[in-house]
């Protein structure tokens, strides 16, 4: 509302100050997912993924998002790629990773596919 | 009485009505303006307030909307009015004489056994009251006319009680078909209710937004005199679900670790965010952004610095992870060797130790290394201290003088290629690069610290290579470097090796040595060290003990005092620098440059700490803005907030050492570098806490011969001791060590929660390995196993399992990984005890060879 100087606001703007749910986000990515679908979403795991049949799919081709939305991805993740009709070897992570968290990896899945840099000041979620 | 004077007087002077009048006005339209301002400007907070439930109620509007619309859709309503027409119908039928004179039957008999009860129960007291009042004249009197009547009484009692039981029944089961007239009814009113149901939800919350007053909305500690007012602005903060996305309407981020954990209703919000939280009057002043309020809000990520408030332990916090990066940066560059930080008092000094340093390294390096350490590597931990040539003479003059053992100097010179080639393969063998990484390569484990030896043919000398290798704690007893179990030979041939391979073939000596030095230069080395804080990280004969007078007592020469005579450090003490007077920092040259505030003031001081003023002694270390981020709100943190003892939540002791004879291999090998025992340790390797209820023994003692691949690469387990090309064993954690360590494992580090034995399960032991394999192709276990060549390799591999692990380990995690290995990756798949069962009998077959 006022305008008085507001030190500490400038000094909090780190280096790309993201909001939670996207550095959130990109942990648990991180932590879970990229060991088979590289830190990148290309399929690329640094566990040698690529020797999988399968393979994983690429998130950065621009259309992936086409025909699957949200929900979908939603539960993809939750109860594994097997219980949608595809290959087996995306487990239900329902038990292991809680459902909030699960919304936040689909959000970055988005943010992945659309390759934006995760810049968000705004103190939104 | 008029005359003629006064007349002329009043005729001249000015109407004062005018001014009068504009100064009502003025005081009026004053009024009118503190008015204003005490109930609104100064009131920010009913508008917000006024906002937010008007942004609620245009949500809840529209999903009414919605609910509306979904009510009046084509499907929805055709089903309603089909339930409508069935309810009719079955009201019609039940008007129906027939039906209506057999339900007032069954209505009338009910009545009648209820009345039928009522008397009973009447009969029932009076008979009871009577066989009471026999047995006690019996008791009392012991007349046998009292015990036959009391015995008369009491088959009374029993006939009256059957007969209830008997009416009871009764009325049950005419209960039972009177509903089952009315059965149907009620389950098509409770399916047109579903229905409505969003409907009359929605409309109902609607109505109660119009009763909500808009107030101050307090959190009241009483027992710290604390009143937290942010969320009277702050409404939605901990609402259910998002509202808006404009600031101040949002919700908590990361609600569900945040929140859960500390509900604002309990904790208030300034334990965590700072800011001054009685404010009410503008967003800058409770959000503490003024002059002379002392805690300024913290936002974003800096908010995990005041976790350290209440929470001892901080590298392993949910949504800590920033405070615990600041938190290993400390334990990794050693700031508490020069500052000191309450928490961190007796950790290890992070340098090498320096008495015997003369022997190890040769001059020009050592001039070389004090002026620009990252110059020699760009790992290099040391900081920066911007020593002139001569000063760095000096202090290397000080402290090649410290120690009379000669340096046996062997220029690299010629190599004897036959003991480089051998020491080749016991250099692979040995895995010595999974901690020392070489010009910037390898070094997997970067924790642990060790340095990077691409160089370190110019900087050290055979002899010494060799006395190292062959026994580091002679040297600097602190090291973590192992004791490798090597032959003599085996290591001048590691040492030949290293010095063909591991050199700097620019190097040019500057200095001939030996280099003659002076008692006056050496004086003056003594005094830069002293000066300089060397014994901070360093142990330096002499100055173990070392503590310095603060800057703020100095004057001219240093003086030194031992412990217990002052406690101060060289450093600024850190431990409440978080909450230290704005203006007790020294802004100095940098006042105009940087934001006037802690944070900012922090990251310069890490950025380049000799900046605000000229004589500063401390060293740049040249830290990544991700690392000074990390470090300032570590550093943010600290401060001497008083906390009530009910929200602290201590750091559980690990008080775990061990004992006897594993103590003695265990000091030697070093296991706890990488792996974790009860809280202690590192966790780049596996925690080994019930190792000896998970791993079969005769696997591990193989193993620990010659370690294997389990996991994959980068990660593996070094050679102590080794196998040679020749078959022949020398000095290897010889046998009667690895039973130490098997017989240690299998008494001291084992859990009654790992069955010893698998349950039976249903099915023969050839049906369970059958359902066991195809359970394993059905889940896509080979995504993260491997089996032979087939899988991937994010897990460890399998293809050995069934020799590796004891099934009660597998039975057990197959669970809940979680609980046996927090953060691993395992989904937990929320198998049946059946599933498992067949699940880990097809593991234990798989057996390599």
């Amino acid at each position: 509302m006022s305008c008085t100087d507001r030190p500490e606001s400038r000094s909090t703007v780190f280096s790309g100050e993201e909001s939670f749910s996207v550095r959130e986000a990109r942990r648990l990515f991180n932590h879970y997912c990229s060991p088979c679908h590289g830190e990148n979403g290309d399929g690329f795991g640094k566990y040698f993924a690529y020797d999988l049949e399968p393979r994983p799919p690429d998130f950065t081709v621009p259309d992936f998002l086409q025909n699957r939305g949200v929900e979908e991805l939603t539960t993809l993740v939750t109860k594994g790629s097997a219980a949608l009709g595809k290959s087996n070897l995306c487990p239900p992570w329902e038990k292991t990773i809680l459902q909030e968290e699960i919304l936040y990896l689909v959000t970055h899945i988005k943010i992945l596919n659309e390759g934006i840099s995760s810049q968000d000041s705004s103190g939104v979620e | 009485m008029q005359n003629a004077f006064t007349d002329e007087r009043m005729r001249r002077e000015p109407p004062y009505a005018f001014y009068f009048f504009l100064l009502i006005v003025i005081i009026f339209v004053l009024s009118l303006w503190v008015i204003w301002n005490e109930t609104v400007t100064l009131r920010p907070w009913k508008s917000y307030q006024a906002r937010y439930y008007e942004l609620k109620q245009r949500l809840l509007e529209d999903e009414y909307e919605k609910a509306l619309e979904d009510f009046q859709s084509p499907e929805t309503q055709q089903k309603y009015n089909e339930l409508k027409a069935l309810v009719k119908e079955a009201e019609e039928d039940f008007q129906n004489s027939e039906v209506q004179e057999k339900y007032i039957e069954i209505k009338t008999r009910l009545d009648e056994v209820r009345e039928m009860l009522r008397g009973n129960q009447t009969e029932f007291q009076a008979a009871r009251g009577k066989a009471l009042e026999r047995e006690y004249l019996f008791t009392k009197h012991q007349r046998e006319e009292d015990r036959v009547k009391m015995a008369e009484y009491e088959e009374e009692v029993e006939k009256i009680e059957e007969r209830r039981r008997e009416l009871l029944r009764e009325e049950e089961a005419l209960k039972v078909e009177l509903s089952e007239y009315t059965v149907e009814a009620e389950r098509l009113a409770a399916e047109i209710r579903g229905l409505e149901m969003k409907l009359t939800e929605t409309r109902e919350r609607l109505k109660r937004i119009d009763g909500i007053p808009i107030e101050i909305k307090q959190v009241y500690m009483e027992d710290i005199n604390k009143a937290d007012r942010c969320q009277s602005c702050h409404i939605g903060i901990d609402s259910p679900e998002e509202i808006s996305n404009e600031q101040p309407f949002t919700r908590h981020p990361g609600h569900f670790i945040y929140l859960e954990n500390h509900p604002p209703n309990v904790f208030g919000c300034t334990f965590c965010h700072r800011g001054q939280g009685r404010a009410t009057s503008s967003p800058d002043k409770a959000h503490g952004w003024v002059e002379y309020w002392p805690e300024p809000m913290l936002r974003g990520n800096a908010v995990q610095a005041t976790c350290q408030t209440c929470h001892g332990e901080v590298q392993h916090l949910r949504g800590g992870n920033l405070l615990a990066k600041g938190s290993k940066l400390v334990e990794k560059y050693g700031c508490y060797g020069c500052h000191k930080i309450a928490g961190y008092e007796d950790l290890r000094k992070v340098g090498p130790e320096l008495t015997k340093v003369a022997t190890k390294v040769n001059y020009t390096w050592m001039v070389d290394w004090l002026q620009d350490p990252k110059g020699y590597v760009e790992s290099a931990r040391m900081p920066k201290y911007f020593f002139s040539q001569e000063h760095a003479e000096e202090i290397t003059d000080y402290l090649f003088s410290m120690t009379r053992e000669d340096r046996i100097d062997y220029p690299v010179g010629e190599i004897n290629w036959d003991l480089a080639d051998r020491g080749k393969i016991l250099w692979r063998q040995s895995r010595c690069s999974i901690c020392h990484p070489a010009n910037g390569v390898g070094g997997a484990f970067k924790e642990i610290g060790a340095p990077d030896l691409g160089k370190i043919g110019s900087k050290v000398n055979r002899e010494w290579l060799y006395k190292w290798i062959k026994d580091p704690k002679s040297y600097f007893p602190t090291t973590k470097m192992p004791r490798f179990r090597f032959t003599d030979d085996d290591i001048w041939d590691l040492v030949e090796y290293i010095m063909s391979e591991y050199v700097n073939f620019d190097f040019e000596p500057e200095y001939a040595e030996p280099v003659a030095i002076e008692v006056e230069s050496i004086k003056r080395g003594k005094k830069l060290v002293q000066n300089y804080g060397c014994f901070g990280c360093h142990n330096v004969k002499g100055m173990e003990e070392m503590k310095e007078i603060g800057p703020f007592l100095r004057r001219g020469e240093v003086t030194y005092l031992r412990i217990g005579e002052v406690d101060e450090k060289i450093g600024a003490e850190l431990s409440s620098v978080g909450n230290k007077p704005l203006e007790l920092f020294e802004f100095g040259k940098m006042a105009e440059t940087i934001p006037h505030d802690r944070i900012s003031f922090i990251k310069q001081k890490l950025r380049d700490p000799r900046s605000f003023r000229d004589d500063l002694r401390m060293p740049n270390y040249r830290f990544s803005e991700d690392e000074i981020d990390a470090l300032a709100t570590l550093l943010v943190g600290f401060s001497d907030t008083a906390v009530p003892t009910r929200f602290k939540v201590p750091k559980e002791p690990s008080d775990y050492k061990p004992t006897g004879e594993f103590a003695k291999i265990e000091s030697e090998v070093k296991c706890l570098n990488c792996h974790s025992i009860r809280g202690k340790g590192n966790d780049f390797a596996p925690d080994i806490s019930i190792e000896g209820s998970k791993v079969q023994e005769q696997w591990l003692h193989e193993f620990l011969k010659q370690p294997d691949i389990i996991r994959p690469m980068l990660r593996q387990m070094p050679q102590f001791g080794l196998d040679y090309l020749e078959g022949m064993i020398k000095n290897n954690l010889t046998y009667s060590e690895i039973e130490t360590i098997i017989q240690y494992f299998k008494n001291v580090l084992v859990t009654h929660e790992i069955p010893e034995r698998l349950p039976e399960g249903r099915l023969s032991p050839e049906d369970q390995i059958k359902a066991g394999r195809s359970l394993y192709e059905e889940k896509g276990c080979r995504a993260c196993h491997q089996i032979g060549v087939d899988g991937g390799a994010v897990g460890p591999n399998l293809t050995n399992v069934g020799k590796r692990l004891t099934e009660g380990y597998i039975y057990k995690y197959l669970d809940d990984p979680q609980s046996l290995v927090p953060d691993v990756i395992e989904p937990n798949y929320e198998f049946t005890g059946e599933e498992r069962v067949n699940l880990t009998r097809y593991l234990m077959t798989l057996k390599e060879g």
